[in-house]
């Protein structure tokens, strides 16, 4: 009986069932305080739908808990339990055989054990699966029958206790808080997840490959999709090419980036009229509307080979000038960190250009005013009094850009490279932190190789990096804010 | 200005003045510049994504008549449905057929039928095949079918693959022949072409001299690397014992640690330290070994729980989990017998006598030093001789351990049938064959080697040799004699440059630790020997090209010195067809009067063609550096001019799914793939964002923790979203186990990403509600919460929308997280709920944009387009829901 039942969709119809009672159960409290009051609602202390949200929430929130704890948990305490009986021809085998036998027959105890069980071990499996049938039908019974006891119980309890003088509002309304509370909070378990996943990753990782390789080597070649069958081809985890490959364009982009989307900033807020600013503002959140994919086929369709012919005719034009030199001067490559840096920095343009607007605008009135006073021109004013005033916000803002650079994944990886090399040439490819990331985890994910882990690692550096620098912007804004209000 | 002068005529206080003024001007222009910068980057940006999509949104379709032979399609007669539609290769056939009778000069010659073969997408058949599925009257009838052009036919169509020029001809034409070898003459008509192909020879030339001249530099600078290594050479022969040491130890550096330690011992003579060493070395390997097989057991332990797994949900890649669990195990336990052989190897090297272990560890690493000796003497047959013993010991060697290896795997079987059967039976039915073969072809190799050896022992008897490897460079090494036979000595240098190559720094490391200077000097000259025969042969080589160029470039102008001479157009050259009398000819040779060529589609008839009704199509790109052949361009011009090729908009972009064919692939699954992520994003981020919002603006109080969440979410909004990526493979993938490339994993992961968004943009909407409205309800007597709710939520709903579209579009552009969660896969089919395997459109984008083919260009284009579209279309609700709802206060 238990199998059958463990096979059953008990649960979910126990879910439709509650879901029924309880609005049901609104009615019944709503019209029971309605009885209460009579003729005279005034004598309620509050207005009868309140008591019936807090008679609903007495019968869904108790037995509603019980089931989520259930479906979360509830197979693995079932297997648990069945595997204090283990057939003893599984638990003579060596631990990883062992487990796998024990999945085998898990996923034939769930019924999609489509497969016949392995041939030596047919018998101890279904036995096994067998036993976990029961304990999970047994333990299916009980949480629908708890639940349903539970739902019946709130409902009686809440019924019992509605009286003209209670505030059931106030109940209704702390338990509206708490919900909103708890949704903030995903804010924290996002970042708490984040961390712990990275964490735990990278700590594995640095069981298998010393801090110190990662950190200081010069070696990156952690090749993907290595055949289970290949030997001795551990690889190379020093992340130094990597995270000069991240700088590197990085730089590139800032370079673009910053006295365009600076002096755009500045034209816009200083001396543009507020027809100018309707018409160009919107063009440049369009730039950073545009997802960075399509960056990316644009830096490969585009600017990569535009950047490989003028790195050709440089070399010539260089070669020409410097005869004795053999060899090629500088080698360009189909991508390079020179366009994919170029298309970054076009990418970051308007957020370079919108912050240090903000930071500007915030700047007082009373500051340009006083250096027109004094008979400066607009430029002066600008470079000599406002740029000086919101410098720190000017700063936060390249931080900022700094850090989005840093993360930018489809720019790089489609238009960098996959080359780990440290060079100063930016016609050469170079692979960063994270097209490696993506490199390494594309496809087939094996959270048991060094490869697969040290993407993690990875990511925990780019996660540090970029948390670093954010803060010290948020705080430098902050800062500079408070200054001027 | 008191006195109406004032400072402004100051000549200096004006000269200054004029200074600020340029530099204000110039700080103005530095602004317009950088605001011009960022436009036109977003105009070239989208013209060149526009412009090269332009071409996906047609496609050309050849339209047919296929009579649906049923004898092809259903040879069994059942019309099975399901049969039919899965038959899509013989529907493809008709289509090809068809054509194969429109042009049926081309069915009879193999090479000429796979051309024709490919002017049609290789499943031609599949609309019709579904046709035919869905109504089996259609077999046995003829229908009319418009099948798409192969991506090749249809790029050439829309004139991506070469430039096109039309000559109108310009004078009477007439015919010598139809069929095979034809000549049209026109006097005077080709005048044209013909000198715009001398331009092209001419210009052709000049680059073969340009590039003889770069040879010319080449050499020069070959020459000189010649002279420095032969200035090498010299100082090393002449050199003494302590300069070649130290070189010879620099040498030895470079190759492997241990190898050379061991060669180094085995030089010295140390029987019992290399013995020490040898042992020492194996154990290591056995050891490495074993983690290795630890390592791949483990792997297909986890491999096969992943398989298990994927069959429990129903997941398509159980059986590729199987696959790679069973090499996994039978890597591992293949790699455990190497173990146990290294073992017992070391085990043999502790009980050998030490003096064995050094010749035989001689034997090893003697073997480069042996064919150096072979360069030396310049093929001497007796140092053949000698190393050809070797390596019958060797081969002896390596035979005696491929038993011993069959004979642990036997073992291992044995071992593995109680504990692990299906294991056991994998590597009884795979590896022990394969070690059987390799010990078939060990035998073999050591057959050849005693015969080869018996032979050259007939050559040399009489000639004593004494095999002991580190003779074998002999002193006189530093003079190599003159080849006698060239190809033996290439040969021998082959070898040589191998056992250098491979063993130079270990035949180093011997003759140091033999202290045997002679060999050693012999080894280094003949190091830079090899060089200096490796530059010698350079030098010839640029040589034999320079002259081989300039022979090119002398004939070609001197041919072309005297005007008219018939010229023939090269592989390199602009391919000409002559459109005459409804066919095609190809021209071969060139005249201003007269072409004569090969037939590419039969004429109609003989007769003189008027002037104006024949022309010259010259298509640009040489047939050898395009794709498409002159006869399938000629075909497919023939067949778009009588219109059966027709161009027609590209619907199967928005109908179809995924392809491995550009001509039939289109974005409907990753649309739906994409629908279902933002619908699951929606769903979590919204209520969530705004519950968030609320919560923060209006009941939290200020304190450490609040604080704490605001500098979280500001943070999130920060964070890369790559590391969402690697949180979603961690958290939802790894640990709660959920499917692989399913929406509702990207949902998840993207929903996270736009909450800091969502949440902020709600913020600053709650925010901008006037205070004077919850002082309003709250004097009513309502609560807080009802005053949220009731009063606050609903006029701040605008801007929360606006937040929410504006979050989404970004999240609809999201690639780099979705690809660490495995939505790169091949998807053919639309999703049809949130747990079904799914891409996206943003990494179908990505996709397709590394895929080889010149045709996927457009299409990615194309793809973009429809993506920019969706988004532009959210952002301009999210703006117009802003102008229309917005009230200001």
């Amino acid at each position: 009986m238990f199998e059958q039942i463990a096979q059953s969709r008990l649960a979910l119809g126990l879910l439709a069932a509650l879901l029924a009672a309880a609005s049901a159960a609104f009615f019944m409290g709503r019209s029971r305080a309605v009885a209460l009051a009579g003729s005279n609602p005034r004598s309620l202390h509050s207005r009868p739908n309140y008591h019936g949200y807090l008679v609903a929430l007495w019968t869904l929130g108790p037995s509603l808990a019980v089931l989520a704890l259930y479906s979360v948990g509830g197979d693995w305490l079932a297997d648990r339990l069945a595997l204090n009986s283990t057939p003893g021809a599984i638990a003579a085998l060596p631990s990883f055989e062992q487990a796998v036998q024990i999945d085998s027959a898990r996923a034939l105890a769930s019924g999609g054990g489509l497969a016949a069980p392995d041939g030596d071990f047919a018998g101890p499996i279904r036995e096994l699966a067998h036993q976990m049938s029961i304990e999970r039908g047994a333990l299916k019974l009980w949480a629908t029958i708890i639940s349903g006891v539970l739902a019946i119980a709130g409902l009686a309890f809440s019924m019992a206790r509605i009286r003209k003088d209670r505030r059931a509002r106030n109940r209704v309304e702390s338990a509206i808080k708490l919900a909103l509370m708890l949704c903030s909070g995903v804010a924290i378990v996002t970042t708490i997840g984040i961390v712990l996943s990275l964490v735990f990753e990278t700590m594995r990782f640095f069981g298998e490959v010393s801090p110190m390789e990662f950190l200081f080597g010069l070696k990156w070649s952690a090749q993907t999709n290595i055949r289970p069958d290949q030997i001795g081809a551990s690889g190379a985890f020093g992340a130094v090419p990597l995270i000069y490959g991240s700088l590197l364009i990085t730089l590139i982009a800032m370079i673009v980036a910053a006295p365009v989307g600076l002096y755009a900033a500045i034209y816009l807020s200083e001396y543009a009229g507020p027809r100018t600013r309707r018409t160009v503002k919107p063009i440049l959140e369009v730039l950073a509307g545009v997802p960075t994919v399509v960056y990316g086929f644009f830096a490969l369709l585009t600017v990569a080979p535009a950047i490989r012919a003028f790195g050709d005719w440089l070399n010539g034009v260089l070669m020409w000038m410097m005869p004795w030199v053999e060899g090629p001067i500088i080698n360009p490559q189909p991508t390079s960190a020179l366009a994919a840096g170029l298309v970054m920095g076009v990418m970051i343009i308007p957020f370079v250009s919108s912050l240090s607007d903000d930071v500007i605008n915030a700047t007082p009135q009373t500051l340009r005013d006083g250096a027109f006073a004094l008979g400066a021109t607009k430029s002066e004013t600008v470079k000599q009094v406002i740029l000086p005033a919101a410098l720190p916000g000017v700063v936060a803002a390249l931080l900022l850009a700094v850090s989005r650079a840093i993360g930018e994944t489809m720019i790089v990886v489609m238009a960098a490279g996959q080359r780990a090399q440290i060079t100063a040439d930016p016609f050469q490819d170079v692979t960063t932190i994270t097209v490696q990331i993506v490199d390494l985890l594309t496809g087939d994910t094996e959270f048991d190789s060094p490869k697969t882990l040290s993407a993690f690692a990875l990511g925990f550096g780019l996660f540090l990096i970029t948390l670093v620098f954010n803060l010290i912007a948020q705080r430098v804004v902050k800062a500079y804010r408070e200054k001027y209000e | 200005m008191i006195n109406g002068r004032g400072i402004a005529s100051n000549p200096a206080a004006l000269k200054r003045l004029k200074r600020r003024y340029r530099e204000e001007g110039r700080f103005r222009a530095y602004g317009l510049a950088a605001i011009a910068f960022a436009i036109l980057s977003l105009a070239v940006l989208m013209i060149s994504i526009i412009g090269e999509s332009v071409s996906a949104f047609t496609k050309h379709e050849l339209s047919v008549d296929v009579m649906i032979d049923p004898a092809v399609v259903d040879p069994t007669g059942k019309r099975d449905p399901a049969v039919l539609s899965k038959n899509v290769s013989a529907f493809s056939d008709l289509v090809r057929d068809n054509l194969k009778h429109r042009f049926p000069d081309a069915a009879d010659d193999r090479a000429l039928r796979r051309q024709l073969n490919r002017m049609v997408s290789t499943l031609a058949g599949t609309d019709l095949a579904k046709r035919a599925a869905e109504n089996p009257g259609l077999i046995g009838q003829t229908a009319k079918v418009a099948v798409p052009v192969s991506d090749l036919i249809d790029l050439y169509l829309k004139g991506l693959i070469t430039d096109e020029r039309i000559v109108k001809g310009g004078a009477e034409a007439t015919v010598s022949r139809v069929g095979g070898e034809v000549t049209v003459r026109a006097p005077g008509g080709f005048a044209e072409v013909y000198e715009d192909l001398a331009d092209r020879l001419r210009a052709e030339a000049k680059t073969k001299a340009d590039a003889a001249e770069v040879s010319q530099l080449a050499i020069e600078r070959t020459n000189v690397r010649i002279e420095e290594l032969s200035v090498r050479r010299e100082e090393l022969a002449r050199a003494d014992a302590g300069r070649i040491v130290s070189e010879a130890e620099t040498y030895m550096a470079t190759g492997d640690e241990r190898d050379v330690a061991l060669a180094r011992a085995a030089g010295a003579g140390d029987a019992n330290a290399l013995r020490t060493a040898v042992e020492a070395r194996l154990r290591e390997d056995a050891a490495t070994a074993n983690k290795e097989a630890d390592e791949l057991l483990n792997k297909g332990a986890s491999y096969s729980k992943k398989a298990v797994d994927a069959e429990a949900n129903g997941e398509p890649t159980a059986e590729t989990r199987r696959i790679q669990a069973e090499t996994a195990y039978l890597a591992g336990d293949k790699r455990r017998v190497d173990a146990k052989l290294l073992v017992e190897r070391a085990d043999a090297v502790k009980a050998t006598l030490p003096d064995l272990v050094v010749s035989q560890t001689a034997l090893t690493v003697g073997r480069p030093l042996a064919s150096l000796g072979m360069l030396a003497e310049a093929v001497s047959p007796q140092a053949v001789a000698a190393v050809n013993l070797q390596e019958i010991e060797a081969a002896k060697a390596l035979v005696r351990d491929q038993e011993r290896r069959i004979a642990l795997l036997v073992e291992e079987v044995g071992t593995l049938k109680p504990i692990a059967g299906a294991r056991s039976k994998s590597l009884e039915a795979t590896a022990i064959p394969q070690a059987q073969s390799r010990l078939a072809r060990l035998n073999r190799d050591l057959e050849t080697l005693i015969a080869t050896s018996l032979r050259l022992q007939s050559i040399t008897t009489g000639m004593p040799y004494d095999p002991a490897p580190a003779d074998g460079a002999a002193p006189d090494a530093a003079a190599p004699a003159e080849p006698f036979d060239p190809i033996a000595f290439v040969e021998a240098e082959r070898q040589a440059q191998l056992g250098l190559d491979l063993g130079g720094p270990i035949a180093a490391a011997f003759a140091l630790g033999k202290k045997d200077d002679v060999a050693l000097k012999a080894l280094m000259v003949a190091h830079v020997d090899l060089d200096l025969a490796g530059a010698r042969r350079d030098a010839e080589r640029l040589t034999r090209k320079k002259d081989r160029d300039t022979q090119l470039a002398d004939g070609v102008l001197a041919r072309l010195s005297s005007p008219g001479v018939p010229i023939t157009p090269d592989q390199f050259s602009p391919s000409l067809l002559v459109e005459i009398n409804g066919g095609v000819v190809k021209a071969l040779t060139i005249s201003p009067d007269e072409i004569a060529g090969e037939m590419l589609i039969p004429l109609t008839s003989n007769s003189v063609a008027a002037s104006g009704a024949w022309q010259v199509r010259e298509l640009e790109v040489a047939e050898a550096d395009r794709m498409v052949t002159d006869r399938q361009a000629a075909w497919a011009n023939a067949l778009s001019d009588s219109g059966e090729i027709k161009s027609v908009i590209n619907f199967d972009l928005i109908t179809k799914a995924d392809s491995t064919y550009p001509e039939l692939a289109g974005l409907a699954a990753a649309l739906a793939g994409s629908f279902w992520i933002m619908l699951v994003t929606l769903a979590l981020s919204l209520p969530i964002g705004v519950a968030a919002a609320i919560y923060l603006e209006e009941f939290a109080p200020r304190n450490r923790i609040t604080d704490f969440i605001e500098v979280n979410i500001n943070n999130l909004a920060a964070v890369p979203s790559i590391v969402f990526g690697l949180l979603g493979a961690a958290v939802f993938i790894n640990f709660f186990d959920l499917p692989r490339s399913a929406p509702l994993v990207g949902g998840l992961v993207l929903s996270l990403i736009t909450l800091p968004t969502i949440i902020i943009a709600t913020r600053a909407a709650l925010g901008a509600v006037p205070p004077s409205i919850r002082e309003g309800a709250l004097a009513v007597g309502a609560s807080l919460p009802q005053t949220v709710f009731h009063h606050v939520l609903p006029l701040a709903a605008p801007g929360v929308l606006t937040g929410a579209i504006i979050g989404l579009a970004r999240a609809l552009g999201e690639t780099a997280p979705l690809l660490l969660i495995g939505m790169v896969a091949f998807v053919a089919d639309p999703p049809d709920g949130p747990l079904d395997s799914a891409t996206a459109l943003p990494v179908l984008v990505y996709k397709w944009s590394s895929a080889a083919e010149r045709a996927w260009q457009p299409m990615t284009s194309a793809a973009i387009v429809v993506l920019l579209v969706f988004m532009f279309a959210m952002n301009a609700l999210a703006v117009y829901l802003r102008r229309r709802l917005e009230r200001r206060w």
